[in-house]
This record gives C-alpha cells, sequence and structure tokens, in this order.
C-alpha cells in the first residue's frame, strides 16, 4: 500500500470508507514518502507524525463504531506555514515568526478539513511572508519542483503545490495574494482554486494583504479540488471579511453542462505580456469552451500596478516594527522590497474603486466568465536565477476585479418572482402586501400615474386610502434586467381595461437583510407626445 | 510624466527617509532598497496615471 499516497483524495476517501484500507495505512504510506523525499523536494517544513497517526486510528475507530468519518475520510493533506496549527508557531516562512507563541488552535479551514475526515501531516514551505513567487527563501533553503529539482516550484504556495505534484499529499491548502496558488499550480502541473475575494474565511492564518488575501487547495485532479472546497465552505465570523454566503456545494454540478456560459478570452495586457507556452494552453481551453470574441479588460496594467503598490505597503505596513528593530533576521530580498514601500500612501482609492471593477471594458458585459493565462507568463527558471527578471505576477489585475454578473439566472428568477408577486397583490388589492414590498426608508419613492411620494410612510398612506385599489390590467414585453446579486430592475407595458393609453411602469429592486424591496417606482401613461 | 528616478536620487530619498523615520537600514540592502525604491515608483507613476473624477469613492464593501 506504499502507493495509496498516489491516489486521489476522492479514491482515497471511497477505499477507507468501504475498509478496502485504513487511514492508517494511507498516512503511514505518507509519512514514510514525506521521510523519503522531503529532503531533496524541501516542500515540508513540519512534519506532525504523532498527531496525524492518531487522527488516522481516530478515523479508523469512528468507521469501525459504524460511524462516519466524512467525504474526506483517511485523506492526508498539508498547509502552507502561515496556517495556525495548535503546538506550533506560524512561521509564514519567516525566521522572526519563530519566536511567537505557539498557536493554541487549528486555523478553521484545518478544522473544516479535519470535521469531513482529512487528516493534517504537516506545514509547508514557502517564500518568507508570502511576499515572492519562488518559494526560495534564505532561512530555509529554496523549495525544489519535483518534476525537476534544479527547477524553482513557484510561489508563495511552493510547498504545497510541490508535496501535491510529487505526490506526498493528494491535497494541501495554501494562499493567494496575487497569484501564490495561481502560479505554483502552473509551475507544478496541478489544479489549484482561489476562490472569490470573502468565500473562504481566514480566521488563525498569518495574514499578508488584508484586502487581497485568499485561501484555497491544491489537488491533483478537478473532482479533489471540488471535494475540498465543499468541505472548506461556510461563514466564520472570525474574518470580518468573509461573505456571508450559503454553501454552494460545486461537487454535484462538474458533470453540469455549461449552457448559458459566454466565455471570452482577455486580449490586451494580457496576451501581450504573455509567453507562447500560456497563450497555447489559454488557446486551447479556450477551443474547448467555445470562446467567443475576445475582450478587454480596461486598465489591466494600472490594475496590476496597483495590486503591486498595494502588496507592498500593506506589507511594510504589517512589518514596520520589525523593520526596525530586527532587519537582518529578514529574508533580504523581502528586506529590501518592504523597506522602501513603508511611505508610499496606500493607493487605495485608485486601486479598489468601482471604476475598475465594472469589468470588461466593451458592452458586452453579460460575459460569466474570462479566461487568460494568469501564470507563468515565462518558462520555470532555474532555481538560483537572477531573482529580478520575472513576469509571475500577471495574477494582480483578477485579483482586484469583482466582474459585475449581469442577468444572473439566480437573480432574476428571484426578482421575476418578486415582480410576480407584486402584480398579484395590486390585482388582489392586498395592500399589506403591496406596503410590504417597499423599502422602509424616507428614501423611497413612487411616482404614480396621479400622485408623486416620497418616503415608506406617503406610500404606505396612499395605498391604505386608495378606493378601490389599482384598476385591472394586463401586462406586456415585460423585461427584467439584474446587476450582481442584489440589484435588479422590472419595466413592463400595461394596459388598463378602462382607457386605451398604453402605460408604463419600472420598479428597482434591491436585496436587503429582510429580502427584496422596491426603492424606487415609476408609473405612467405614454402620452401623444415626447 | 516626472522622469524616472535616477539611482543617486533613490539612494538619497532612502537616506533621508531612514534618518526622518527613525528607520535603520543595513548598510550592505542599501542599493537593493534603492533599487526596490525606484521599481516601486515606477509602478506607481502608472498608478497614478489613471485618471478618475473626484467622486469616485473606494469600493471598500465587497459582496462576492
Amino acid at each position: 500500500m506504499t502507493d495509496s499516497v498516489r491516489l486521489d483524495a476522492a479514491a482515497i476517501a471511497t477505499a477507507v470508507r468501504s475498509r478496502r484500507t485504513s487511514a492508517e495505512i494511507v498516512v503511514s504510506a505518507a509519512l514514510e514518502a514525506i521521510e523519503r523525499r522531503n529532503p531533496a523536494l524541501n516542500c515540508f517544513t513540519a512534519v506532525l507524525r504523532d498527531r496525524a497517526l492518531e487522527a488516522a486510528v481516530s478515523v479508523d475507530d469512528r468507521l469501525s463504531a459504524g460511524g462516519d468519518p466524512g467525504p474526506l475520510a483517511g485523506v492526508p493533506f498539508g498547509v502552507k506555514n502561515l496556517f495556525d496549527v495548535r503546538g506550533l508557531p506560524t512561521l509564514a516562512g519567516s525566521k522572526i515568526n519563530r519566536d511567537l507563541a505557539p498557536a493554541r488552535a487549528d486555523a478553521v479551514l484545518v478544522r473544516r478539513l479535519e470535521a469531513a475526515g482529512a487528516v493534517l501531516v504537516g506545514t509547508q514551505h514557502m517564500d518568507e511572508y508570502a511576499y515572492g513567487f519562488t518559494t526560495e527563501n534564505s532561512h530555509y533553503g529554496p523549495g525544489r519542483n519535483p518534476h525537476d529539482l534544479a527547477r524553482v516550484a513557484g510561489g508563495s504556495s511552493g510547498g504545497s503545490a510541490a508535496a501535491v505534484a510529487a505526490g506526498l499529499v493528494p491535497l494541501s491548502l495554501a494562499s493567494d495574494t496575487n497569484g501564490s496558488i495561481r502560479v505554483p499550480s502552473s509551475f507544478c502541473g496541478i489544479f489549484g482554486l482561489k476562490p472569490t475575494y470573502g468565500r473562504l474565511p481566514r480566521t488563525a492564518s498569518f495574514q499578508f494583504v488584508h484586502d487581497l488575501d485568499h485561501l484555497g487547495p491544491f489537488a491533483r485532479t478537478v473532482t479533489d479540488l471540488a471535494l475540498c472546497y465543499d468541505a472548506l465552505q461556510g461563514h466564520d465570523p472570525g474574518d470580518p471579511m468573509c461573505a456571508r454566503r450559503p454553501i454552494e456545494l460545486v461537487l454535484p454540478r462538474l458533470d453540469e453542462p455549461l449552457d448559458g456560459l459566454r466565455v471570452s478570452v482577455l486580449d490586451g495586457w494580457f496576451r501581450d505580456t504573455a509567453g507562447a507556452q500560456a497563450l497555447d494552453a489559454v488557446a486551447t481551453v479556450a477551443r474547448a469552451l467555445q470562446a467567443g470574441p475576445d475582450t478587454t479588460l480596461a486598465n489591466a496594467a494600472q490594475a496590476r500596478a496597483a495590486a503591486f503598490c498595494i502588496t507592498a505597503a500593506s506589507g511594510a505596513d504589517l512589518h514596520m516594527e520589525n523593520l526596525k528593530k530586527r532587519q537582518a533576521d529578514f529574508d533580504p530580498a523581502q528586506y529590501r522590497r518592504l523597506y522602501p514601500a513603508h511611505q508610499l500612501h496606500r493607493p487605495s482609492r485608485r486601486g479598489r474603486s468601482g471604476a475598475w471593477k465594472r469589468g470588461p471594458a466593451d458592452r458586452r458585459t453579460d460575459h460569466r466568465a474570462a479566461l487568460a493565462g494568469t501564470t507563468g507568463a515565462t518558462r520555470r527558471r532555474p532555481s538560483g536565477a537572477d531573482r529580478r527578471r520575472r513576469r509571475t505576477d500577471r495574477g494582480g489585475p483578477m485579483t482586484l476585479t469583482a466582474t459585475l454578473a449581469v442577468n444572473d439566472p439566480e437573480v432574476v428568477a428571484e426578482v421575476t418572482a418578486m415582480f410576480r408577486r407584486y402584480e398579484q397583490a395590486l390585482m388582489d388589492n392586498d395592500t399589506d402586501a403591496l406596503t410590504g414590498m417597499f423599502w422602509k426608508s424616507p428614501d423611497t419613492l413612487r411616482y404614480g400615474v396621479g400622485e408623486i411620494l416620497y418616503g415608506y410612510d406617503a406610500i404606505a398612506s396612499f395605498r391604505a386610502n386608495r378606493q378601490g385599489g389599482a384598476p385591472k390590467r394586463s401586462l406586456g414585453k415585460t423585461c427584467i434586467t439584474t446587476f450582481g446579486r442584489d440589484y435588479g430592475i422590472a419595466n413592463t407595458e400595461f394596459q388598463r381595461v378602462n382607457t386605451d393609453r398604453l402605460g408604463r411602469q419600472s420598479q428597482t429592486w434591491v436585496r436587503f437583510p429582510e429580502g427584496w424591496r422596491i426603492v424606487a417606482a415609476h408609473v405612467s401613461l405614454q402620452g401623444d407626445a415626447s | 510624466m516626472p522622469p524616472e528616478i535616477s539611482e543617486d536620487d533613490a539612494l538619497t530619498a532612502i537616506d533621508v527617509m531612514s534618518r526622518l523615520l527613525g528607520l535603520p537600514i543595513l548598510p550592505e540592502h542599501r542599493a537593493g532598497v534603492a533599487l526596490n525604491l525606484a521599481r516601486l515608483m515606477v509602478q506607481a507613476r502608472l498608478v497614478q496615471s489613471v485618471a478618475l473624477p473626484e467622486e469616485t469613492e473606494p469600493a471598500s464593501v465587497f459582496t462576492p
């Protein structure tokens, strides 16, 4: 069973759950493989033998007792050494952090994987303070690429990617600020997931750039990535930027057709700065996904520059005290980049403004996916080569961009349901229901055919006093458009029974914590002239 | 657009910053820090080149 570590996570969990093997055998094999191969690869910085074997036995015991240890039963995994792990100081690749008190508890994502039955076997190598793309580290030596030990694994999550690529573990957890999952996935030939910002909680991990840090998994198959991601999902109050969204399982949806997904390749800066190999890979994926016409992300070069400056300034701010007191304890490469950034004004307004978050520059804003080679523009360079010349941080613009989803089918369905409910209430003269669908605010307004109402109270009063309710009517050409998850506009034509004049109605819907509400409404009858 | 920062200017800026902020610098890193300051300024200028209307505010609340 020595080769069990080469199995993917799904296969291991299936074998363990069906008792064809045991978690203890799988985890022992992983520990043995790490012991044998880590001296050459340098991807693990701490191996948790006792803890891992204890956890594995506990998984087996649960199975023996008829229990279910979870969908990742017996799957060994490692974490980049910026995750808190009970009993270890959280190094984040540094020498300075060795002096921190050992973490008293595991990071939330570590706990979630273990709750799903996975077994933590160790912590993994990285660039100091996650500031780099090579995992060459003056304190702990260079991380190696398992495909060619003379080359770098990429970074900053190089140890985590190399451990998966080498088959030491099927899963690792890592972080990505400007590409630290995307770059090493590319360099090591595996899959990595940088989720949407705010989707996975970062509680009890060592931060780098609060505004840009993401946590996510590495795996050798997309199925494993989905399996792992599903176990990681869910809000946690310990990370103030973690979104309050319901869990959306992705594993059951992996085989769904891509109907309705419009895909574009990003041109401009992304194409101009990419190497031939990256462009070939993008073209292959674009063909497979039947990508439409290319599209342009406005200000991509400037967005990359903003990410560069935000990163340097935030990093310098975070490490200011140590820059003063412990200069000699930094990796020289980090010190030279952090020092000059400490007085940089954070370009937050430019870097994070809505103007840059609108998505593609052209009018085709209904794209749901955009493709670009954001990593590995150049070949994996030899380890120890000149560290200055590289173009690996091409993920920055995408990190900064939250493309607005226009007409997300789920959101359109929600707004459509509200629109219909409103119309039904209008025809039933259910005044309570009608009033309840307006935003309870003095800023809400409604222009009626015969009245102008400012504020929720005025609207409620009008409803209560309207004799006989609204005239009966039929609708035509209803048009509903949504922007993002929380904003939609409903427009419709209507024909009242007592008049030949065509009516028009517009409602602006916004999702509040209490649900969808109308914040502005306009009803009018068409005149004879403009 | 101001001219690119020269090596001498970058070194001078680093020395002044170090003195004013009480942030000592290791002599062996002085040249490397100056080089990175120059690099950072190139990027900062690129960011500053984006014209934004005065009313543009940071999109600080991001709901994925």
